[in-house]
């Protein structure tokens, strides 16, 4: 054996020496309650298994950190009470374990300092809360919502509470038509949802900024946004559509007849995109659910109906002839660019319906539409420069083949020549 | 076949194999080029910055896509796209506040193109920006 062979084996043998003293120093805490319920039946050994991934056991907590009992004994002694073995927890005692340390801001601060700790009391002003308190044993708690073991965090894609994942973590009890029988509540919230055009921003785009359920009512407070909040709730992302509404008259009338704001013409769980349909008096308009014919409000949404037409004729119309002149071969990038402004006053002037102030529609509508107006004139300009283009090239195609032709009758007229030479 | 007709055969297949070989060359001298065309299609030039005042902003249109670059110090510029994520409405600068506004729901983006509030569903795309004297590329890399 050389020297260099000696050195690596007495390396691993001293390394081996100092892993089972470190050992010895410092054993390896007994947890009973992982040693059986790993070998039990399926739904016994369930926790274990989803107790593998849960934050809390990173942190250092075990089963008995919640349902007490003796971990370091092997019987069934581990499970007195006397050793404050609590077994499955009903509601109540869940919520007072976890908000024992959940709501603790020394506690909690050891671990996570920016973790809020308010969630129990958001909890009770909760409809959830207020019904566990009057002894409903069936409303959501805490292991709910974050599952009683395998709990992740909030930004774990695979979390119960992760965005795109908090409609189905609601949807369980209220999409369940069974459960939610004695609340006299619709249970098809979850499914008017995913047709949404939140729900689709949510669960086909990914988009994580889209509102789940507990964006419009809260989490832990969760409460139906009344008539006059439901308003607010929209402001958060749709401020300035709220503001406009705001300032219309319709705000006044709102307030009067008891109706909500934004829901009252865009509906709640099922929203969908909004469409120009939506506006006007044709079917499917917004305005006719309350406007009567000939009355100032019909005539005042036909007229935005009208101006938002024009406009998107006129945008149609441009760009149908700039793609045709594109297709021609004719640069028209620029005036393809000016669209955008097109657009953009279109968009505009759809937001600023919710103002009912035709002035200022009007405004926008005459923006965009000289800019439209411009582009059309520029297709036109191109589409007449491509047919000066063709007919330039046709008329080369008929130079080349009589020039080509010439060539051939030439050809023809020197071999003519040379066979009369030779007779 | 006669020596005359011979001659003008010649000279039409010397015609068509010069203008053969003219073809030849501008197809290689345009392979030769090809990298300096496509590293230009990848960026915006602008001449002269100092049409832009600072603090001030300009909107760009290259290809299919639209730039809005901002002129912070005399030497920092930022670029963005001048389309709004949600929507595709054209941004303003407004220089009092930092932000990129949209003039269609008031979706705000500061000067890092992330969404600030509104409605808009992501950042905007940010481009590179490299000032050579008083020269200045936009990257869209």
């Amino acid at each position: 054996m050389d020297i260099r062979n000696k050195t690596i084996y007495s390396l691993i043998f001293f390394l081996s020496f100092f892993l089972i003293f470190i050992n010895l120093l410092y054993p390896q805490k007994k947890d009973s309650c992982i040693e059986c319920h790993s070998q039990l039946e399926d739904y016994l050994s369930l926790p274990v298994k989803e107790m593998a991934e849960d934050i809390h056991r990173d942190r250092g907590f075990s089963c008995f950190s919640c349902h007490g009992g003796d971990p370091s004994l092997d019987d069934e002694s581990s499970m007195d009470e006397k050793k404050g073995f609590l077994g499955k927890l009903n509601k109540k005692k869940i919520l007072s374990l976890c908000s024992g340390c959940h709501s603790n801001p020394d506690f909690v601060k050891r671990f996570n300092p920016s973790l809020r700790v308010d969630q129990a009391e958001l909890y009770a002003s909760s409809e959830h809360g207020k019904l566990l308190e009057k002894g409903d044993n069936k409303v959501a708690v805490c292991s709910d919502c974050h599952k009683p073991h395998g709990i992740l965090p909030s930004n774990n894609p695979k979390s119960s509470i992760f965005p795109v994942n908090v409609p189905e973590t609601c949807g369980k009890c209220h999409s369940n038509s069974k459960y939610m029988e004695e609340y006299k509540i619709p249970v098809d919230q979850l499914d008017k949802f995913k047709k949404s055009v939140h729900g689709v921003a949510l669960f086909e785009k990914r988009d994580l900024g889209a509102p789940a359920c507990n964006d419009c009512h809260g989490n832990h407070g969760s409460t139906p946004p009344q008539v006059t909040s439901i308003a607010n709730v929209c402001r958060q992302c749709h401020g300035s559509a709220g503001e406009l509404f705001s300032e219309s008259p319709h705000k006044k009338a709102f307030d009067e007849m008891g109706l909500s704001e934004c829901e009252a013409c865009h509906g709640n769980h099922e929203i969908s995109k909004p469409t120009d349909e939506m506006l006007g008096t044709g079917e499917g308009a917004a305005c006719i659910q309350c406007h009567e014919v000939n009355s100032r409000g019909y005539n005042v949404a036909i007229s935005m109906k009208k101006s938002i037409d024009v406009l998107k004729n006129k945008e149609r119309r441009a760009k149908e002839i700039l793609r045709k002149a594109e297709k021609a071969g004719v640069e028209v990038g620029e005036a393809m660019f000016s669209l955008n402004e097109v657009n953009t006053s279109i968009t505009k002037s759809r937001n600023l319906i919710h103002s009912l102030d035709l002035r200022k529609i009007d405004e926008i509508i005459k923006e965009g539409s000289t800019v439209a107006d411009k582009a059309y004139q520029d297709g036109e300009k191109a589409i007449k420069e491509a047919n000066f283009r063709r007919k330039g090239l046709g008329i080369s195609l008929i130079f080349i083949i009589l020039f080509i032709f010439s060539l051939l009758l030439k050809i023809r007229q020197i071999e003519k020549r040379s066979i009369q030479k030779g007779k | 076949m006669t020596e005359k007709r011979r001659n003008f055969l010649e000279i039409l297949a010397k015609g068509f194999i010069s203008l053969w070989g003219v073809g030849i060359i501008w197809i290689l001298f345009s392979y030769i080029k090809t990298p300096k065309r496509k590293f230009e299609e990848n960026l915006i030039k602008i001449d002269d910055v100092s049409s832009i005042p600072i603090t001030g902003s300009s909107i760009y249109h290259y290809k299919d896509k639209s730039i809005i670059l901002i002129r912070k110090e005399e030497k920092e510029f930022l670029a963005f796209s001048a389309i709004c994520t949600h929507l595709k409405c054209i941004l303003n600068y407004q220089k009092e506040r930092e932000v990129l506004v949209c003039p269609c729901h008031a979706g705000v983006f500061d000067m890092n193109g992330n969404v600030v509030s509104g409605p808009p569903p992501k950042s905007l795309q940010r481009y590179r920006v490299d000032i050579r004297g008083n020269r200045l590329y936009v990257y869209f890399d």
